[in-house]
């Protein structure tokens, strides 16, 4: 029946594209193909033909629901398409009675705590679109912003408000507030939207470039709305009609706005020097604005999802975005806090302590907004502008070899090359240093661009910078690889010789070994990112943090390689200058700060790759058989999730899947890391054994002795775990190129060691429950684990054990 | 609820007290249709036309499950898709799982989800992949139960401002390497409430 119904109807559409209806509007000549258009378009190249039947006649064999697509209709296409007559996608459908407008008179009287409302609501929507929601659903959904941006004004007087087209004669004073607000309000958005839009790069799902044809008035200069603020501002001090309170709370908003516009209008100068003062400024007017706001009155019909179909969208209207207003003022804070840290990259002189600031600004929480993020690339490129140079500059070879030889301090001979000007004709006498010095530029062209993706990838969002991680942990694979072939051209110029270690020799290696150790060093961001994004589930935990381990370890033995070569070439130096000398101090302190990095991780993410298994109890009333599971099976030898589509390789495959493509270091396979594990757990069942004369231990079952013997483990790592962290803490803050960001830096070493307590705190409270007889009755453990359960710091996961009460 | 004829359903997968199951049929789809879009528009602010569930139901209705009740009501269904994705010669791609609010937390969203996973892998696929937003713990613990892991956090995904979670599932451990693990291109894909 319904068939009928639909060639019904399909009849009944193409009748109504009836010849007379385009004749009525003169469109028969221009028509370049018709149901019935046949009859007039008569040429000698061409021949018309009616299909009207033909095409029903087709359509009658197809089946209802039988789609008829290309090889190149997508899902995309298919998501796109909008249905007539539902309320949700057709933009004209209204409800029986609805009106296609709301009408709001913007110009009816307004009452100062009217005012206000408003005014806070304006913050609302302003900061709703900041967040990433499109205009059209935030500051566009203001009526007194459509008001005064459609029809577009010509001139800033034109910028007002007007009533059913006409611009009003005579603003009242909360009128005139209202306005300048607005327009303060606009402008500033102009500012951070061109910021971003210009911004080289931002992705698509962290801000909506829209404008809906509605410039924002672009073409007015800032500083001519800002003076328009400052005599109202004059006016307000001396203006006794609205009462005091009322005054004040007015006067505080303008001047958020006022202060806003004047921060992001920043030219690059003003955010270097100037910068921190403005966002003090902005911050210190937010507070009577928050203490205030209950003064306001909300006024409905101000703001209305309606006005989207003004602004030339072919969707019908979306929720505007409702943000409450402690939340904007939330965000306004951050916002200032987040800007005048911004200048503080003046005090990056490198590309260690750029790469330093850049992860600490980008760890904050929430992270900072896209238009902060963009502010944040366009420094780097004012500050590191080599880094997108075309072609590298003298001045940009030398930065980048500064950061080879702060880790590896290499021969001299590379340095003199790396920095030479040109290579120059090619003769006898010089031909090495020719060489070297053309070997050495090819190296600044190998790393330069890879170099820029790296530190450009830690300005994204955080989830859109894990996973470009992954592609530079590839990309940093291959030029480690490249510069192999390099340091092993080189050599034949510096007549390097092999250290002798037992019988191997080893050959330096100083440009991949860097190379090498930022590929590690990125390896270690994308796990500690996963644990963050909690990308990681819970039961992975142990994994995840034993892996994070292993590729410390793997960190610490290259770390350590290097300086085999440092030292050596110190101890060669014949009388060095004082210049020499302080590099080399400055490598070997470097190094041994990456070292105390790299071991405080690797203990702790251990430590934490035993204790996470204690969790791993289902049933909470009897954790002892659990624990005993825990203990002896071990999360460290397979996973024990039961998943009846899964099994330990697949999910193994599918982990280590963005590394599969890497060379050095290849993550063990699933078989090689259950193997590693066993050995692991092997050691651990004997050292359990060595020690029945212990007397608390002595009458314990066996697999709580192994279970004791695990805890003994998991302390002596975090007791690693807390030295190496306490040497991070105590590293001169020049060696952690951690001047731009040292507040942040010590917080974060804070928080860690309270991370690395707590995972003590852990071990050492089941220790306690074993001790105190576990092994004769049920144990009262609640067990809590993951981000929701607090966290001192997001990339350790510590689980908060309890007896219960 | 749409009253059809009792046997015009067809004969049921499964049976259970309450329940019985069924696979899409495209006979059917008058009927199958309005009920499938009324349940799963439901818990979505952000509505798929007609033309998206059509081009899931016409070319992987063999992957589309429904439980209905007694009385032909429809209760849950689970849409889902397999073709080639980059590398993988058969990636599946659960689109929409939904169970009427009073019939959850009974393992129906659980039985469906395996009906169609099993039929993905009946049909060889290489692996099985799927977004939840991030707030959706009941998903992503179905999923997780299934085997699933988190392989990707993606930020503001949907249009309500949320993220999501990329689910994978890996079925067959690949031929040979080369499957490429970066497939943002499903971001314009699928973005829904």
């Amino acid at each position: 029946m319904s068939e009928d119904l639909d060639e019904a109807a399909v009849t009944n559409a193409i009748s109504s594209f009836s010849i007379a209806n385009q004749q009525q509007h003169g469109l028969s000549e221009q028509q370049p193909s018709g149901v019935q258009l046949s009859r007039h378009i008569v040429s000698r190249s061409s021949s018309s033909k009616d299909i009207t039947s033909s095409f029903q006649q087709a359509a009658g064999w197809l089946q209802t629901g039988e789609l008829v697509k290309d090889e190149l209709f997508t899902l995309f296409d298919a998501v796109a398409a909008l249905e007539i007559m539902d309320a949700k996608m057709d933009s004209g459908y209204l409800e029986p009675g609805e009106p296609l407008e709301d009408y709001y008179d913007v110009l009816q009287p307004l009452l100062p705590e009217e005012l206000i409302g408003i005014m806070d609501s304006l913050l609302c929507l302003q900061v709703a679109w900041q967040i990433g929601y499109p205009l059209s659903q935030t500051v566009f959904a203001s009526v007194f912003v459509e008001n005064i941006l459609w029809p577009e004004p010509r001139t800033l007087k034109e910028a007002t408000f007007r009533s059913r087209g006409t611009v009003a004669p005579n603003l009242s004073l909360c009128q005139q507030i209202l306005r300048v607000y607005c327009l303060l309000l606009i402008k500033s958005c102009d500012f951070i939207y061109r910021r971003i839009s210009e911004e080289t790069y931002y992705e698509e799902e962290d801000f909506f470039t829209q404008l809906y044809n509605r410039p924002l008035l672009t073409v007015f200069p800032s500083e001519q709305i800002s003076l328009l603020a400052v005599k109202l501002l004059e006016t307000l001090d001396t203006d006794t009609s609205i009462p005091q309170v009322q005054r004040e709370a007015i006067i505080s908003r303008l001047k958020v706005q006022y202060c806003f516009l004047d921060a992001v209008q920043d030219t690059l100068e003003s955010i270097l020097e100037a910068g921190k003062p403005l966002w003090e400024k902005l911050l210190d007017q937010l507070q009577p604005v928050q203490d205030s706001h209950k003064l306001g009155k909300s006024i409905p019909g101000t703001i209305s999802s309606k006005l989207q179909r003004r602004i030339a969208s072919s969707v019908p209207p979306r929720p505007v975005v409702e943000l409450s207003f402690p939340s904007a003022i939330e965000f306004m804070k951050r916002l200032c806090k987040n800007g005048s840290l911004l200048g503080e990259i003046t005090k990056c002189d490198d590309l260690s302590a750029l790469v330093m600031f850049v992860s600490f600004f980008q760890a904050q929480h929430p992270q900072p907004t896209t238009y902060m993020r963009c502010q944040l690339q366009r420094l780097i490129l004012h500050k590191f502008s080599y880094l997108e140079e075309p072609s590298l500059s003298v001045t940009g070879r030398h930065k980048i070899y500064e950061e080879v030889t702060r880790l590896v301090y290499p021969d001299t001979q590379l340095a003199i090359a790396a920095e030479a000007d040109s290579i120059g004709p090619v003769d006898e006498l010089t031909r090495d240093k020719q060489e070297l010095t053309a070997a050495m530029h090819r190296f600044a062209v190998i790393v330069h661009k890879p170099l820029w993706i790296y530190v450009r990838t830690l300005t994204m969002n955080r989830s859109r910078t894990r996973r470009m991680l992954c592609h530079t942990a590839i990309e940093w694979d291959v030029v480690q690889l490249e510069l192999e072939d390099l340091d092993a051209d080189i050599r034949q110029y510096t007549s390097e010789r092999p250290l002798q270690e037992q019988v191997e020799e080893l050959w330096e290696y100083p440009l991949s070994s860097w190379a090498y150790d930022i590929k590690l060093r990125q390896l270690i961001s994308i796990h500690q990112l996963s644990v963050e994004l909690e990308i990681i589930h819970k039961e992975e935990l142990s994994t995840t943090y034993w892996t994070l381990q292993w590729i410390c370890s793997v960190r610490h033995g290259h770390l350590q390689r290097i300086a085999l070569f440092v030292k050596a070439r110190a101890n060669k130096l014949n009388r060095p200058t004082r210049v020499e000398l302080e590099a080399i101090q400055t490598t070997l302190l470097t190094l041994q700060y990456h070292t105390d990095h790299t071991i405080a991780i690797a203990a702790l993410a251990e430590g934490l790759a035993v204790v996470s298994t204690i969790p791993r109890k289902r049933n909470p009333t009897k954790p002892l058989p659990k624990l005993y599971h825990t203990l002896t099976v071990l999360n460290l030898l397979s996973q024990p999730r039961r998943a009846p589509y899964s099994s330990d390789s697949l999910r193994h495959l599918l982990r280590t899947r963005p590394f599969q493509h890497i060379l050095q270091p290849s993550l063990p396979a699933s078989n090689q890391e259950k193997a590693l594990k066993a050995s692991f757990y092997e050691d651990l069942v004997k050292t359990a054994r060595q020690i029945p004369h212990n007397p608390p231990r002595q009458n314990l079952p066996a697999h709580l002795k192994e279970g004791l013997a695990l805890l003994d483990h998991v302390d002596s790592m975090i007791k690693t775990a807390r030295k190496a962290w306490d040497q991070v803490a105590r590293t001169d803050v020049s060696i952690a190129r951690a001047e731009a960001c040292e507040t942040a830096w010590r917080a974060d070493i804070k928080n860690i060691q309270k991370s690395t307590i707590a995972a003590g705190l852990v071990s050492s409270t089941v220790r306690k429950w074993i001790e105190n007889g576990a092994g004769e009755g049920e144990l009262d453990v609640q067990v809590e684990m993951g981000h929701d359960a607090g966290l001192y710091h997001v990339f350790w996961i510590v689980p908060k054990v309890k007896r219960k009460a | 609820m749409v009253d059809t004829a009792a046997g015009l359903l067809g004969e049921p997968l499964e049976t259970t007290d309450e329940l019985r199951y069924f696979k899409y049929n495209s006979t059917y789809e008058t009927i199958y249709l309005p009920l499938i879009r009324q349940l799963i528009s439901k818990d979505l602010s952000e509505p798929y036309s007609i033309y998206v569930y059509r081009y899931f139901l016409y070319q992987w209705g063999d992957l589309c499950f429904m439980a209905f009740d007694n009385e032909d009501g429809l209760v849950g269904v689970v849409v889902s898709k397999l073709e080639a994705h980059r590398d993988v010669p058969l990636r599946g791609y659960i689109a929409m799982l939904a169970v009427r609010e009073e019939y959850r937390g009974k393992g129906i969203a659980t039985k469906l989800a395996r009906m169609t996973i099993d039929a993905m892998i009946e049909q060889n696929a290489d692996e099985i992949a799927l977004e939840t937003e991030v707030t959706n713990l009941p998903a992503m613990k179905l999923y997780e139960q299934l085997g699933f892991l988190r392989s990707k956090r993606l930020h503001r995904y949907y249009l309500n401002g949320n993220a999501a979670f990329r689910f994978l599932l890996l079925i067959k451990e690949p031929a040979a390497p080369g499957h490429d693990f970066f497939d943002d291109d499903e971001l314009a894909e699928m973005k829904h409430t």
